[in-house]
């Protein structure tokens, strides 16, 4: 089973995104990174990530927009310009109902685009589904499977 | 002796049936000795009244008189006078010429004459005299200079405006070449060429137009006209007169004007770049807020649940009592900001203007409040068609709103009504209304309902966060129109507002 990557720089909101993914009982491993650079080694496996095995993808990425260094938007940029990652599904987790970041996002290539809730409740609720949506019911597309 | 036979033939065609009148008479006496037909005709005497009278009483007294001596002077022979006043039997007053000539008749010495009527000659030169005077006094008094040429671009005329505009008298500048005086040394040869193509081909770009150019004045200075030249027809050749008036001031005021239009335009782009400032600023603070401020209370909220789950055994009652109200005001919180971000979103934004059916719209939002509602639905009266101008994504926030609370405040009623028409009003806009039989208001709060967060119901009573109206209300105002809100506490309300009403064809119907 493979990690999920959050993309978070704000402490608070890793911590309960992680308390929800516990509370929903995902039982994917989460690999924080805390900012859009960070986030691109990994995927990329270079830089501080360079040891990893560069074919090897995370089975969702969940990706603040307002990200220190390099911006949300721009590491999605990134990801769909290369062939490796092209297809690697990326839902944009944001705090930003603004209508300018929808459309981007969605522009950009996102799969989904969820607003985080004030409501811890429903911070688990939506954590739930896109659990249940990414990692279980989500067939990946094949030139991203793998093994 | 010719007219000693004076029952000849040759008498008679030469005499008698002249048709000049003729007499002859007694150059002593100046008793009229004979008159032929003409004169008889055209004086009204008849022969024996003529024969009875002299000479001198054809005349005016003045006019006899002159006569008189004119006679005791003449040397036999011919004579003419020209210019002399006769009166007929009528007393109608004959501007004639005559012709006279001394001779013998039946030993007498006699004046035989030949009047020339020349009466009607004289007035249409009096009248001719009177026309050119008139022109004349026009051309002297006009305000425009008024400058005539011969087909050969030579001046044959040039008033008083002109001389005073242009520095020139006329009789200084009369049969010189026009465009040596007033036309500047730049444009003369266009003239002299369009001047020559026009009497070539007949073709012309100035004749009855009213033109702008430069004029230049004796002293070499260049001053702006306005130009109208007219083709008239002349004996020998055509003449072209022009009228020309300085404009110097015009254009000076017309340039004062562009300078204050120029100075206007600049203030309204600075006015306008201070303005794109401000809302470029607040949009800056509203992504701020959306972004910012909500990630604090997601951290509030989520680590008193936390706290009320990981804790949960050790709190006593009043303490999880404390950690829910704070989550509940977290949350409440967050439903604020998010009001507040819609607020500023409906007053921000491009506005599109087309054709939106109300009704329409009602009718799907009503499908969605229905749902949520249950069995509280209000039984909803929709008029047939509600046509109005407008952007459709802010008029679907609007009737969402309204019937959002039209929904909540029938939702205790036993027999919820709501229902949505239009009133034409006196002028361009068309009323529309959102009428309920819920709780209704206070009349005497009617203005506060669309200020934000201004609540006439406790939240407890019924939920919301006081910021719908506000919207409604910016929403309208962005459209240019009015809204006001009518009720009485436990008798229902009615909203009503103002928009433009869509005059095209149901086809271009706006659908979302």
């Amino acid at each position: 089973m493979n990690e999920i990557l959050l993309v978070e720089d704000n402490p608070d909101d890793v911590e309960l995104t992680l308390r929800a993914f516990r509370k929903s009982n995902v039982a994917n491993e989460v690999v924080v990174v805390r900012d859009g650079v960070e986030a691109l080694e990994y995927l990329f496996a270079t830089g501080r990530y360079a040891d990893r095995d560069s074919n090897a993808l995370p089975q969702v990425v969940l990706l603040d927009l307002n990200l220190p260094r390099i911006g949300g938007l721009e590491v999605l940029e990134q990801v769909r310009a290369h062939a490796k990652t092209k297809l690697l599904p990326v839902v944009i987790l944001t705090s930003s109902i603004e209508e300018r970041d929808l459309v981007s996002g969605y522009s950009l290539g996102a799969n989904s685009y969820v607003q985080k809730p004030v409501d811890f409740e429903q911070l688990i609720y939506s954590v739930r589904q896109l659990g249940l949506y990414w990692l279980l019911l989500n067939r990946r597309a094949p030139s991203t499977v793998q093994e | 002796m010719i007219l000693s036979a004076a029952e000849d033939a040759p008498f008679r065609l030469l005499f008698a049936a002249n048709p000049l009148p003729m007499w002859l008479y007694d150059a002593e006496s100046l008793q009229f000795l004979e008159v032929n037909d003409a004169a008889i005709d055209r004086y009204g005497y008849t022969r024996d009244e003529f024969l009875q009278k002299r000479i001198t009483d054809l005349r005016t007294p003045e006019d006899a008189e002159r006569l008189v001596h004119d006679l005791r002077r003449a040397a036999p022979g011919l004579r003419r006078w020209t210019n002399m006043r006769h009166r007929t039997r009528d007393a109608r007053i004959l501007d004639v010429d005559i012709v006279a000539h001394t001779l013998d008749f039946r030993g007498r010495a006699a004046v035989l004459v030949v009047v020339h009527d020349v009466t009607e000659r004289k007035r249409a030169e009096a009248a001719l005299r009177r026309s050119d005077a008139r022109h004349r006094a026009i051309l002297e008094a006009a305000l425009d200079c008024i400058i005539t040429m011969d087909g050969d671009g030579r001046v044959i005329e040039f008033n008083p405006a002109a001389e005073r505009t242009f520095g020139y008298r006329k009789k200084d500048v009369f049969g010189r070449p026009l465009a040596e005086l007033i036309i500047p040394a730049d444009l003369r040869q266009a003239h002299r060429d369009g001047l020559a193509r026009h009497r070539a081909t007949g073709e012309h770009k100035v004749l009855g137009h009213r033109i702008e150019m430069r004029a230049v004045r004796s002293d070499g200075s260049e001053f702006p006209v306005e130009v109208a030249i007219t083709k008239i027809p002349g004996d020998a050749e055509e003449l072209y007169t022009g009228y020309l008036r300085d404009i110097t001031e015009r254009k000076r005021e017309e340039g004062a004007l562009l300078a204050v239009n120029a100075e206007l335009e600049r203030r309204v782009s600075q006015r306008t770049a201070e303005l794109q400032a401000a809302v470029d600023e607040l949009e800056a603070f509203s992504y701020s807020v959306s972004h910012d401020l909500r990630a604090p209370l997601r951290s509030i909220d989520g680590f008193s649940q936390a706290l009320v789950e990981d804790a949960g055994p050790v709190l006593n009652e009043e303490t999880r009592s404390h950690l829910d109200r704070i989550r509940k005001a977290t949350q409440r919180m967050g439903q604020l900001i998010d009001a507040l971000l819609q607020l500023s979103k409906v007053s921000r934004g491009e506005m599109t203007r087309e054709a939106v059916d109300l009704a329409d719209l009602a009718g799907r939002i009503a499908l969605d409040l229905n749902r949520r509602a249950g069995e509280h639905a209000p039984e909803m009266t929709v008029a047939p068609s509600l046509l109005a101008m407008g952007d459709p994504r802010l008029l679907r926030i609007l009737l969402e709103n309204l019937l959002e609370n039209a929904w909540k405040f029938t939702s205790r009623q036993t027999d919820p009504r709501v229902e949505i028409g239009s009133a034409s009003g006196p002028d361009e806009a068309t009323t529309f209304f959102v009428r309920d039989n819920g709780v209704g208001f206070d009349p005497t709060y009617a203005e506060h309902l669309f200020s934000p967060f201004r609540r006439l119901h406790a939240v407890s009573e019924f939920p919301g966060n006081g910021i719908g109206l506000a919207i409604v209300r910016r929403i309208v105002h962005r459209h240019g129109g009015h809204v006001w809100a009518e009720g009485a506490p436990g008798r229902g309300a009615c909203v009503s507002f103002t928009l433009e009403p869509a005059r095209r064809a149901r086809e271009d119907v706006h659908h979302e």
